[in-house]
């Protein structure tokens, strides 16, 4: 019998050992994959209604294990591009409880407009938020979270904290 | 012979675990420690006549006799090592009756013998063994890191826990019926609660823009401001001919006096559409 109370020991021993390492291993990598692609239509507002820009916007949105990437990609109704704002970082976790995608855009890379004023509204926009935060905190936190899911026909509406942005989007995986 | 979970066969000079069914051919030393021990159970034996030599061999060293002693103590095992005593500057005694009852033996002699045969008294064993007060530390450490390993692996699952999802409320939700008998709803989502005039009033002019369609593809209307109110986003969702349709809309308005939409954008964007 002692030997058994032993190998108890052991096995319980080694059972909470393997459930903690489990545990924190789905901590630190989270198993949750998002990709979507939202599509917008872009409307720069001003006084003299014929200077009024008119734009569209595709992002990606890619979160794999710790990795995250997020690109804007600018285009002229003509289809030429009119600026890409590129963004890397990292996938934080899925907040359960909130039920969010938090990401860390750590670096950004800009292309495609020669000057501020040539970028869509839009765009100029989510360059100043995003250099303000990065040069501050050296970061730029967002987080997702769906608030309509329908994966039977692979669209959710999707809200961008903390700009606060709505936005429907095409679930690719 | 039963020495705890053990059978010794003095004849072929082997112990034998009944347990695990290990057998342990006893050297020279171990084999002749025991059987001294036995044949004088109850009593002290001193190191020196443990050891004693006799004409085919040499005598034991006292380092022998205590090294015979800790290997029949461990093949004995925790819950039985101490039948062997060490009296302190005399020697050494076997107490039959001082070990834990055997775990398993014969039905026939179990009851006779008071040996463990149900599982209470297997329980009781065991705790005689965990309570016991050999191997204090060993235990004692032993205990601490099960209690240090459950309390991490409950903290870790109590944090990963799936809580009731605690989605963001909009701030505004009403809908509208078209000429149509259609409904459309209109959820508004604001960062606070404060200053939200001007997404009260955007969504205001949305639905009376919606009202002078008869009917409409949209069946929800998305709206919320950005933080800092400079840009008004809109998702339309709904159907048009069993297919599925998300729409967005953003308006960017730097000026001080924000209008954001218009009638000339109504028309331009065709909502009814």
């Amino acid at each position: 019998m002692n030997r058994k109370v032993l190998w108890a020991i052991n096995i319980i021993v080694l059972g909470l050992l393997a459930i903690s390492i489990t545990i924190s291993y789905r901590y630190l990598n989270p198993s949750e994959t998002l990709m979507l692609s939202c599509s917008s239509e872009l409307f720069d507002r001003r006084d003299n209604a014929e200077a009024e820009g008119r734009h569209y916007l595709l992002v990606d949105i890619m979160a794999k294990k710790q990795q995250a990437q997020i690109n804007y990609r600018y285009f002229n109704l003509d289809g030429t591009s009119a600026g890409i704002i590129r963004m890397q970082g990292k996938y934080l976790e899925f907040d359960e409880a909130n039920g969010r995608y938090n990401f860390s855009v750590q670096t950004k890379e800009e292309s495609g407009a020669e000057s501020t004023d040539a970028m869509p509204r839009h765009m100029q926009y989510l360059s100043y938020i995003s250099s303000f935060n990065l040069d501050s905190k050296g970061m730029h936190n967002l987080s997702i979270e769906p608030l309509e899911l329908d994966p039977h026909r692979d669209y959710a509406v999707v809200l961008f904290q903390p700009s606060n942005t709505v936005c429907g989007c095409r679930i690719v995986q | 012979m039963q020495l705890g979970d053990c059978r010794f066969d003095r004849h072929a000079g082997v112990l034998t675990n009944e347990l695990t069914g290990e057998a342990w051919h006893l050297p020279r030393a171990e084999l002749q420690v025991l059987s001294l021990l036995l044949a004088n159970s109850d009593k002290v034996v001193a190191k020196r006549v443990l050891g004693a030599g006799d004409d085919e061999h040499p005598p034991l060293s006292d380092s022998s006799v205590a090294r015979a002693v800790f290997m029949l103590r461990s093949f004995l095992g925790p819950l039985h090592e101490h039948m062997i005593e060490t009296v302190k500057g005399k020697g050494y005694r076997l107490r039959l009756d001082s070990g834990v009852p055997s775990s398993v033996h014969p039905a026939d002699n179990a009851l006779a013998s008071g040996e463990p045969h149900g599982l209470g008294e297997r329980i009781e064993a065991v705790l005689a063994w965990l309570f016991g007060k050999r191997h204090r530390w060993i235990k004692a450490w032993i205990g601490l890191i099960v209690m240090l390993l459950g309390a991490l692996v409950s903290l870790q699952l109590f944090s990963s826990v799936s809580f009731e999802r605690q989605p963001t409320e909009p701030y505004l939700r009403h809908s509208i019926t078209l000429e149509s008998g259609q409904k459309v709803m209109f959820i508004s989502y604001a960062k606070s609660k404060t200053n939200n005039t001007s997404l009260l009033r955007l969504s205001e002019k949305m639905s009376q823009a919606f009202k002078r369609c008869e009917s409409s593809p949209w069946k929800e209307v998305y709206m919320s401001l950005s933080h800092d109110k400079q840009v008004f986003n809109i998702t339309m969702r709904g159907e048009k001919l069993g297919q599925s349709l998300v729409r967005n809309l953003k308006l960017t308005d730097y000026r001080q006096q924000k209008v954001f939409i218009s009638e000339a954008w109504f028309k331009e964007v065709s909502l009814c559409e």
